[in-house]
């Protein structure tokens, strides 16, 4: 499959391959387009305001580079997260992730076409 | 002294929902606005008539919810407790306001709380966390314009049932449903506080979170337009985030900030060249020197008004025809930026290279302030929640960030000889405040959190708020920047032509011309400079110096001491020792690297 092969590939070459365990799923190991669900987050008075509660769904919309922050969208909107605090936001979900963004990122004519697609 | 009103009323909400533009709105005040969290860190009261009656309104710093993460909200929720005024009176209001929030130290009467129509969840919120100070609350539901946009439909008489309180639709950029805002406030004001169904029942704290987004959700309706389930983004949401991406994100930046540069300098440059400077050299200046010489004799009286520092001469020429072009073009450049909404998306795709230097993407914006005038930026570093990042800024601010009266004279003598020079300079000054970073990142002490930054939406510049946020710091440059510079220029003309200037001169010799390479005269922009950042550039500017000159002139006026208000701003803002530390690296750092650069460059050249 398409899907799973680039997401192999990615997996090896990018640094958060060590932070992505298997069955431990945090928001810094989604890429680019993937979503899922908060498990829990860290206690930070700043995160619940923005959306990040469990529960919500959490969809990655940019990583920075140069170890950046994750662009994180709850709600239809955009949060900036430094990678360690990323990392600290457990998601629901575990190994292969399989998610609407990633299937229809390929092609955006065909999410245009189909906007049921999932 | 008019009368005050009896009654205060805070505007408190969430960051960027829109309080500022309302507030300016309903007192007919500047105070400023733009598309991104924290731009307000200081509380402003104006007056605003409901009705027959006035009342005192305060525009105050949004925070995400009550328990404060940086000094900005740590004011707020001050305000809210009627805390502030008591104890730190005037350390946290701005000019004028001071007297009237100081009136009203026996807290406020009531508070108008601005909801985000795009953020009903967290704003509700803070809404309850407001509602339990016990005060009379009216909300507004602003950006409605944007909600409605997205398909969303957000039933506000239903809110206003179980919260117990009036809930006015609103969009405060066109001024829709103040008058009904209006009439709610008056209304409230006069019969108090009501109590509020939906917290009687839950009031526990656990219970705030799923009560609002119950609360939410019942009020939402979303429709999405021919049927779709999904929510489709549009253009502005989809450049929003590819604007986030270091593809195509990042070069994108790299051309946006070489545009905005070439914008600033380019603007000014021709402004100056083509319409200021004919009319002043060939219209303005002429008929003063022909009205002074017909009416005051030659000598004393007359050189200090016209001549080689005559405040009517350069006193005018300079803070209008050098100093104005650049003012214009920096803020009308800056006001884009900040509307837009691209400067946190900046900061998002720098965060990491920034990290590197001791920073924040977060700490982008105060930078770019620090660029029209470093007092406000100073105070924009508020909105960050790190001391250490504070002064790591606030360091590179007084270092090596020139403001935009200071550019525009460094532009002014640079370019006579080519405008590459002027390149290099700023290209140096990112150098060293990359340095400056490094080390103090390094010494202080204090880790740095990691970055929490709310990115907002990607919006359309109006013309009518940029027309009118150019034209308030043109105002402000008059009156705060223009004016002194006149009477900078008058002591100038005092010292030359008291003859204290040519004193100064001997005895600053070893320093100015032994150590810098400069003429003896430049120790009049050393001295003058202390007042004003850019007057330790510009009386270089009637010296006939060498390229090596030019160039070490400019970075000791660079990186020379802040202005006086700077200092001012730093000890009101940290403290003494910080302020006196901060003009002692200054100054020695400048005559550091000017006296390197000399020695280097004459090895060369
Ligand atoms: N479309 C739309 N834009 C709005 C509306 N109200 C405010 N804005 C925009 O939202 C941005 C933020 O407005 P501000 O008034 O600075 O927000 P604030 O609440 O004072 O923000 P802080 O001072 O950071 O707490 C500006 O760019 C406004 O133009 C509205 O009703 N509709
Ligand atoms: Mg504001």
């Amino acid at each position: 499959m398409r899907f799973r092969k680039r997401r192999g590939n990615r997996a090896l070459k990018s640094k958060d391959a060590v932070s992505c365990i298997p069955g431990e799923l945090n928001l810094a190991c989604l890429s680019e387009g993937q979503e899922a669900v908060i498990a829990s987050v860290p206690d930070m008075p700043l995160f619940p305001p923005l959306g990040l509660r469990p529960g919500k769904k959490v969809k990655v919309c940019a990583k920075g580079c140069f170890g950046g922050p994750i662009i994180a969208e709850v709600d239809r909107r955009n949060i900036a997260l430094g990678r360690c605090l990323a990392r600290e936001v457990r998601l629901h979900g575990s190994g292969h992730l399989v998610s609407e963004g990633d299937l229809v990122r390929p092609s955006l004519k065909m999410q245009a076409k189909y906007p049921n697609l999932k | 002294m008019k009368e005050t009103p009896e009654h205060t009323v805070l505007l408190m909400g969430p960051p960027n929902v829109g309080k500022s533009v309302l507030f300016n709105r309903l007192t007919g005040l500047n105070v400023s606005c733009a598309n991104y969290a924290g731009t307000t860190v200081e509380f402003t009261a104006g007056k605003t008539k409901l009705g027959k009656t006035e009342v005192s309104l305060v525009d105050v710093p949004g925070t995400y919810t009550l328990e404060a993460t940086n000094e900005a909200e740590m004011v707020a929720v001050d305000m809210l407790s009627g805390k502030s005024m008591l104890s730190k009176s005037g350390s946290h209001c701005s000019g004028s306001s001071c007297q009237l929030a100081e009136i009203a130290s026996s807290g406020p009467s009531a508070v108008l709380c601005v909801l985000d129509a795009g953020n009903l969840e967290s704003s509700l919120y803070l809404l309850f966390q407001v509602l339990e100070y016990n005060l009379p609350v009216v909300a507004a539901l602003n950006r409605l314009d944007l909600a409605d946009e997205k398909g969303d439909i957000i039933d506000t008489s239903f809110l206003s049932r179980e919260l117990g309180l009036p809930v006015v639709p609103t969009v405060a950029v066109e001024g829709k449903g103040f008058e009904e805002l209006k009439s709610a406030l008056r209304s409230v004001l006069e019969k108090g506080k009501s109590p509020s169904p939906v917290l009687r029942i839950k009031k526990q704290k656990g219970f705030l979170w799923p009560l609002a987004e119950e609360l939410a959700q019942k009020a939402l309706r979303r429709n999405f337009g021919d049927g779709g389930q999904v929510w489709q983004p549009g253009r502005r949401q989809k450049w929003g985030v590819l604007l986030l991406r270091t593809w195509p994100g990042l070069p994108l930046a790299f051309v946006i900030l070489l545009l905005t540069f070439g914008m600033v300098v380019g603007l000014g440059m021709s402004l100056r060249q083509y319409i200021l400077l004919p009319v002043f050299r060939g219209v303005i200046i002429p008929g003063i020197m022909e009205g002074v010489q017909g009416v005051v004799a030659p000598g004393f009286v007359q050189n200090m008004l016209i001549g080689e520092y005559g405040f009517l001469v350069k006193g005018l020429e300079w803070p209008f025809a050098l100093v104005m072009p650049y003012v214009l073009s920096f803020y009308f450049a800056l006001a884009l930026l900040e509307d837009s909404g691209y400067l946190p998306r900046l900061g998002g795709l720098l965060d990491g290279l920034l990290n590197r230097i001791g920073l924040r993407g977060s700490g982008i914006i105060p930078l770019l302030l620090g660029y029209g005038c470093g007092i406000p930026a100073i105070l924009a570093t508020r909105a960050l929640d790190s001391r250490k990042e504070r002064l790591i800024i606030t360091t590179m601010i007084c270092l090596a960030v020139p403001c935009i009266s200071q550019s525009g004279a460094l532009i002014a003598l640079l370019s006579e000889r080519s405008v590459g020079l002027v390149l290099v300079i700023f290209i140096f000054s990112f150098l060293v405040m990359a340095a400056a970073g490094l080390l103090l990142d390094r010494l202080l002490k204090g880790a740095r959190p990691p970055m929490v930054m709310e990115i907002p939406e990607l919006l359309l510049p109006r013309v009518d708020v940029l027309g009118k946020k150019v034209l308030m710091r043109l105002k402000l440059f008059v009156m705060d920047g223009a004016l002194p510079m006149v009477g900078a220029v008058a002591l100038a003309a005092l010292l030359f032509e008291s003859g204290i200037m040519a004193y100064l001169g001997v005895v600053l010799r070893p320093l100015v011309s032994g150590w810098l390479g400069l003429p003896q005269e430049a120790a009049v922009p050393l001295v003058l400079g202390i007042m004003r950042r850019e007057m330790a550039v510009l009386p270089l500017l009637e010296m006939d110096l060498t390229l090596l000159q030019l160039f070490v002139g400019a970075v000791v006026g660079l990186f020379y001491v802040p202005c006086i208000a700077i200092a001012a701003t730093l000890a009101r803002e940290f403290n003494l020792s910080i302020a006196a530390g901060m003009l002692l690296l200054t100054s020695s750092l400048a005559f550091l690297v000017g006296g390197i650069f000399f020695r280097v460059g004459s090895f060369f050249l």
